[in-house]
């Protein structure tokens, strides 16, 4: 993108003020040395020719300098306006000599004023790319915030993605409609179950933004989780955890045990009579952490749905341990579990 | 007017305590009973006769869909759910209307005026979900209900309105068509060998001749089922 032609109100902005620079650039040295105004037509379409070079010798300028390599910017920009400036002046010798007949004055004054119309011209250009140049700095600058600005919402975009595929969103439904019978019946309890709910979700959005979470706060998050199901399911919903000492400083991706506790409570306790045991055992096998979410299994049960959460487990543990980590799912009665094994080491 | 009878079925106390205090709150509305799971709610239909059930959906043993399918069609059902995902097929099964959790007053209101005009004027029975194959089969006899999942079903035959189930040893009766029954489930598993038999594949030990074109399967456990030649036919395709 040229920083000035590509941009019609900077072109126009150019153009009003080159022309007459050119002008004045070229007209009045040859008028200091006497020459006449009516042999001089020939000198101002050569002057306004100065602005085909003008445009070109930021491209020249730019190419020299990836070419130089970095920090070469101003002896290419240098370089490329002197030989802007030259093959502007020879066009202009190459042009009197033809003229000669019609402006014989300029044969004789053009030797003479040859060198300074070169170091003329060629500043006038220095100073057009220095223009140049900091435009398109100022431009590269803003295209860099807006890139950044961009991917920082897709960051964060992710991460509510993430969010909405790791909690279901009927869990929130079904906790509305809790509070909402709550609220007559049992006040205090609609008030601490919002709460509740408000810290699991802040807690929740807050370890999705990032990259890894301690195994052990992990494990609380699921925790509180559970203690909010546990107002719909009441006595039907029990939760056991043990983390080994030396397991809880595991980093794991966040919200990594969401789909399966929340898999536990639809499966084995939403859909078993008497509810049961949610279990959750994360121990340390030598360099490797194994977490086992275990819940009650209703023998003639047999329901679909297990599928996408899991997968995505699967596809979180690949993609941060690419052939290290495993996750086995045994769907055995009483109890159906689910183990994750992957290395200890942090995730990068 | 007469008081429109009411069940309450929801596994979660909350749901149904919200449900409670809303029907509680008018006077033309008796409820009779609440229950917790999908085998009492077929139990206490069966035996208070309500109007209108109010389903939840996702429960333990028995699912709402195969609550709905138990109870006789003298009670309507309204279905109450987080999920807006069984919409359709609870509308097509003939569900008088599908309420989300959380429930609002005026809405559960709206669909009681619903159940009533419906209790007034009832649809054609058209009570199976088309195009879903359930993963067992559900059979109330009396206020007992049973769980039969499929591939303990052995074969099924038909006897006048309804069909025998045969599931280890045991025969469970339930109103159905076996047409009905066989359009529910996966041809390649369950084959029609005859007008009155639908046999599990899987049992299948062999086919003996007993004439001239004429056959009859022998299960594993040695059963013997006549197989006509359109049932042959059937046989052969998938064998």
């Amino acid at each position: 993108m040229h920083p000035i032609a590509s941009h019609p109100r900077r072109l126009q902005l150019f153009v009003a003020v080159w022309i007459p620079a050119t002008l004045i650039l070229v007209l009045a040295p040859y008028r200091a040395v006497g020459g006449p105004w009516d042999q001089a037509w020939p000198l101002i379409v050569w002057a306004v020719s100065l602005t085909v070079p003008a445009l070109a010798t930021w491209h020249i300028s730019r190419s020299w300098t990836h070419s130089l390599g970095t920090g070469s910017t101003f002896v290419a920009a240098a370089a490329s306006a002197l030989a802007s400036a030259g093959l502007w002046l020879a066009a202009g010798y190459a042009g009197m000599s033809l003229l000669g007949p019609v402006a014989p004055i300029l044969d004789h004054l053009f030797p003479r004023l040859a060198a300074l119309w070169l170091a003329l011209a060629t500043s006038a250009l220095l100073v057009l790319l220095a223009t140049h140049i900091a435009l398109s700095a100022m431009e590269e600058g803003r295209l860099a915030a807006q890139r950044a600005l961009q991917a920082n919402l897709a960051a964060r975009d992710a991460e509510l993605r993430a969010l909405r595929a790791q909690v279901n969103p009927h869990f929130l439904f079904n906790c509305l409609n809790s509070i909402s019978a709550l609220t007559t019946a049992d006040p205090v309890a609609a008030r601490r179950m919002c709460l509740a709910l408000a810290d699991f979700f802040r807690d929740a959005l807050q370890a999705g933004s990032k990259d890894s979470i301690r195994l052990g706060e992990e494990v609380a998050l699921a925790q509180r989780y559970l203690e909010i199901e546990r107002v719909r399911f009441g006595e039907r919903l029990a939760v056991v955890t043990h983390i080994d000492a030396d397991a809880a400083d595991a980093s794991v991706p966040p919200l990594l045990l969401q789909p399966l506790v929340e898999n536990a409570v639809v499966h084995g306790i939403a859909s078993v009579l008497d509810g049961g045991t949610i279990r959750i055992v994360a121990r340390r096998i030598e360099d490797h952490i194994q977490v086992t979410v275990s819940n009650p299994n209703d023998a003639d049960g047999a329901r679909p749905g297990l599928g996408i959460g899991l997968s995505n487990v699967r596809a979180r543990l690949e993609t941060i341990w690419p052939g290290r980590s495993t996750v086995g799912v045994e769907a055995a009665t009483p109890d159906f579990s689910v183990t994750l094994t992957f290395p200890v080491e942090g995730i990068s | 007017m007469n008081r429109l009878k009411v069940i309450l079925v929801d596994d979660e106390a909350p749901a149904r305590m919200v449900l409670r205090e809303y029907l509680d709150a008018d006077p033309t509305i008796e409820v009779l009973a609440e229950c917790g799971n999908g085998f009492d709610a077929v139990r206490a239909v069966a035996e208070l006769h309500p109007d209108v059930l109010l389903l939840d959906v996702q429960m333990p043993r028995l699912d709402g869909f195969e609550v709905m399918e138990l109870v006789g069609r003298d009670t309507v059902v309204i279905f109450v759910t987080a999920h807006d995902e069984y919409a359709i097929k609870a509308f097509d099964i003939h569900a008088v209307d599908y309420l989300l959790k959380p429930v609002a007053q005026e809405r559960l209101q709206h669909a009681l005026t619903r159940a009533r005009q419906r209790l007034a004027a009832p649809p054609p029975p058209l009570r199976r979900p088309a195009g879903s194959q359930p993963a067992r089969i559900v059979v109330r006899s009396g206020a007992e209900v049973h769980v039969i999942p499929l591939d303990r079903l052995d074969f099924v035959e038909a006897q006048d309105d309804y069909i025998a189930l045969h599931t280890s040893g045991r025969v469970l009766l339930k109103e159905q068509t076996l047409s009905d029954l066989e359009a529910r489930l996966d041809p390649r598993r369950f084959v029609r060998i005859h007008r009155s038999y639908l046999l599990n594949l899987d049992r299948l030990a062999g086919l003996e001749p007993t004439g001239r074109d004429s056959r009859v399967a022998v299960l594993r456990d040695g059963t013997r089922l006549p197989v006509s030649r359109s049932g042959y036919g059937r046989l052969e395709a998938l064998l």
